[in-house]
């Protein structure tokens, strides 16, 4: 590291190890949701992580958004390291690393109007009266597109109107990372177009350094700068979207890719052919063992 | 999209919450009954005094166990006279004032104790939830009138101890119930999203969470309320609760019970006023977790 304040986010052998259930006797079992992941995102960079269910990426987004301290291993954020989560300088750090989350309507009160908590969030940070709050909240629900909405409740926006309103919320703080831990996942897929299109204008507008943590590979590639590929709790490659996306290296990224559904029969031949030598990645119908 | 334009017909639908949706929900007569009734049995507690025609102590020897006015008895004596004279329909209203004063204020206990050690348990976890929760399953395994009457006939009888002793009862199923919903908002809701914004914790629970407990609690209460009627009841019955010359349903019960065969009146009014009492907010209670329940998450899909 040289002496500047490197900007961006550097993580260095993170680990969570979770202990799944105590024994009567001997030691507990240990569990690692996260293996010594070292991993970098710079400013304005969007890092894709993808990986199957289970294999640590949402976890490996909450150490790096600081909400969960990792078991080992250190997070830099532009130079600065997460305080103990829930002390007052840890609040404090928030402004800068926000979470979007995998369902809107869960992660918001269904009791106060989206203006409403959209100002919570500007005004935990920011001593400003409340006329100016309003104003900055209002231009904030203008820009994803929600600025004839803020007196509406949770319960009467749609759902990709709702992920609007939390993006709102997170982005209202002027933060440096955001998170996005399956963020368009719940929503059908021309909502998801919608939404990712916001994040990508925000991200420019921001300047956002942005982690997109998805199952869902095209979306994640279209996104990217960089992606790396999680599997039980390891980052197995990380790289270039389109040299990883064309060509991987690990054996787990190829396999991963072939599970893209193909536009048609005649390109997922083809694509079967490149990756694994004409032998089908996906067993056809006729080939299942036949049930009893 | 079509949700645009369903809510833009209804922008103020949820604007009070539960309340609102009580209200849109139109109970049925039963409740209306049932509602109307304790109305009534509140409005007795708060004018005790306009409303009873005589003082609950007010004595007359030459009046003693007199029946109801309509089978023969005094014009002036509605529910007859007891064994000293007294007015029968004027002590159950007083009797009513107390047990309810006292239902209320052991209800605002409980629901108190039982809310916030239940957030306490949920938000610090570990020992302090072991703790909370095993004081949980102590109070719902041990038999709550044994112990009330062992603590009341050790410590003697005075009113502020057996309003707290009776308010501790039940403090375990808002325990119970603050903790669950703390947990489920804590875990992946709200309530942890709002803190990873940098909100303090304690404004989270005041500004959030309680809010929306309330409605579950509200239903709580009214499971709650009436077992607590009963207590006092049963405490006052066995000579442990209200004292004499203080009256309370109970304590008519119990007086009324010795002349159960002679002079039926003088027990069996507070035997149906806390029957109707306890029914009624029984069918409330049932009533308003039907309404509510189906729209905790407060979606309207």
């Amino acid at each position: 590291m040289t002496g500047t304040v490197h900007k961006g986010v550097v993580a260095t052998n993170l680990v969570q190890a979770y202990s799944s259930g105590r024994r009567l006797w001997g030691k507990a079992d240990q569990f690692r949701a996260v293996d010594r992941v070292n991993l970098t995102i710079a400013e304005g960079e969007t890092l894709g992580i993808v990986g199957e269910s289970g294999s640590g990426k949402s976890t490996l987004g909450r150490m790096i958004a600081g909400i969960e301290a990792p078991t080992s291993g250190t997070v830099s954020f532009w130079g600065e390291h997460y305080a103990r989560v829930g002390t007052p300088q840890w609040r404090r750090q928030r402004r800068h690393v926000q979470v979007v989350f995998q369902n809107p309507a869960a992660v918001v009160d269904p009791r106060w109007s989206i203006h409403a908590q959209v100002r919570e969030a500007l005004t935990t940070h920011e001593a400003l009266d409340l006329s100016e709050a309003d104003d900055r909240t209002q231009a904030m629900l203008a820009m994803v597109g929600l600025g004839s909405m803020g007196k509406r409740l949770p319960h009467q926006l749609s759902g990709g109107q709702l992920q609007r309103a939390v993006i709102a919320r997170a982005l209202v703080l002027n933060p440096r990372l955001v998170v996005c831990d399956e963020a368009v996942s719940a929503l059908d897929v021309s909502v998801q177009a919608q939404i990712i299109n916001l994040l990508l204008n925000l991200r420019q507008q921001f300047n956002l350094s942005l982690m997109f943590i998805s199952h869902d590979l095209s979306v994640v590639r279209h996104i990217s700068h960089r992606v790396g590929v999680m599997h039980a709790g390891e980052l197995l490659e990380i790289g270039d979207s389109s040299t990883l996306f064309d060509n991987p290296q690990h054996d787990y990224t190829r396999r991963l890719l072939a599970a893209i559904p193909a536009d048609s029969p005649r390109q997922r031949r083809q694509r079967d052919i490149n990756a694994f030598g004409g032998r089908s990645a996906v067993p056809a119908p006729r080939q299942l063992p036949v049930q009893s | 999209m079509s949700g645009v334009e369903l809510s833009l017909q209804m922008p103020a639908l949820r604007r009070h919450g539960w309340l609102t949706r009580i209200w849109k929900s139109r109970p049925p007569l039963v409740i209306g009954l049932c509602l109307g009734w304790l109305a009534l049995v509140i409005l007795a507690a708060l004018f005790a005094e306009f409303l009873a025609p005589f003082s609950f102590a007010e004595q007359s020897l030459l009046k003693r166990l007199k029946p109801p006015s309509v089978i023969g008895g005094p014009a002036e004596n509605l529910f007859g006279t007891d064994d000293l004279g007294r007015d029968v329909f004027s002590r159950v209203i007083y009797a009513m004032r107390t047990s309810i004063l006292i239902a209320i204020m052991a209800t605002v206990i409980g629901a108190t104790v039982g809310t916030v050690l239940g957030i306490i348990a949920a938000h610090f976890r570990g020992w302090v939830d072991d703790i909370i929760m095993m004081l949980v399953d102590f109070q719902a395994s041990v038999p709550f009138l044994i112990v009330a009457l062992a603590v009341l006939a050790f410590f003697g009888n005075n009113f502020l101890l057996l309003i707290i002793l009776i308010g501790l009862f039940g403090w375990d199923g808002y325990a119970r119930i603050a903790r669950g919903l703390v947990l489920s908002t804590n875990g992946q809701g709200y309530a942890f999203a709002i803190r990873t914004l940098g909100v303090h914790p304690a404004k989270v629970y005041l500004r959030h969470v309680l809010p929306n407990m309330l409605g579950v609690i509200m239903v709580q209460i009214t499971l709650n309320f009436p077992e607590i009627i009963l207590l006092e009841t049963s405490l006052s019955f066995l000579g442990l609760g209200v004292q004499p010359p203080g009256t309370s349903l109970g304590l008519l019960l119990g007086e009324g019970r010795n002349y159960l065969t002679t002079a039926w009146w003088m027990g069996i009014p507070a035997g149906v006023v806390i029957f109707l009492t306890t029914l009624a907010i029984s069918l409330v209670g049932d009533w308003l977790r039907d309404t509510l329940d189906p729209n905790l998450g407060g979606k309207g899909e």
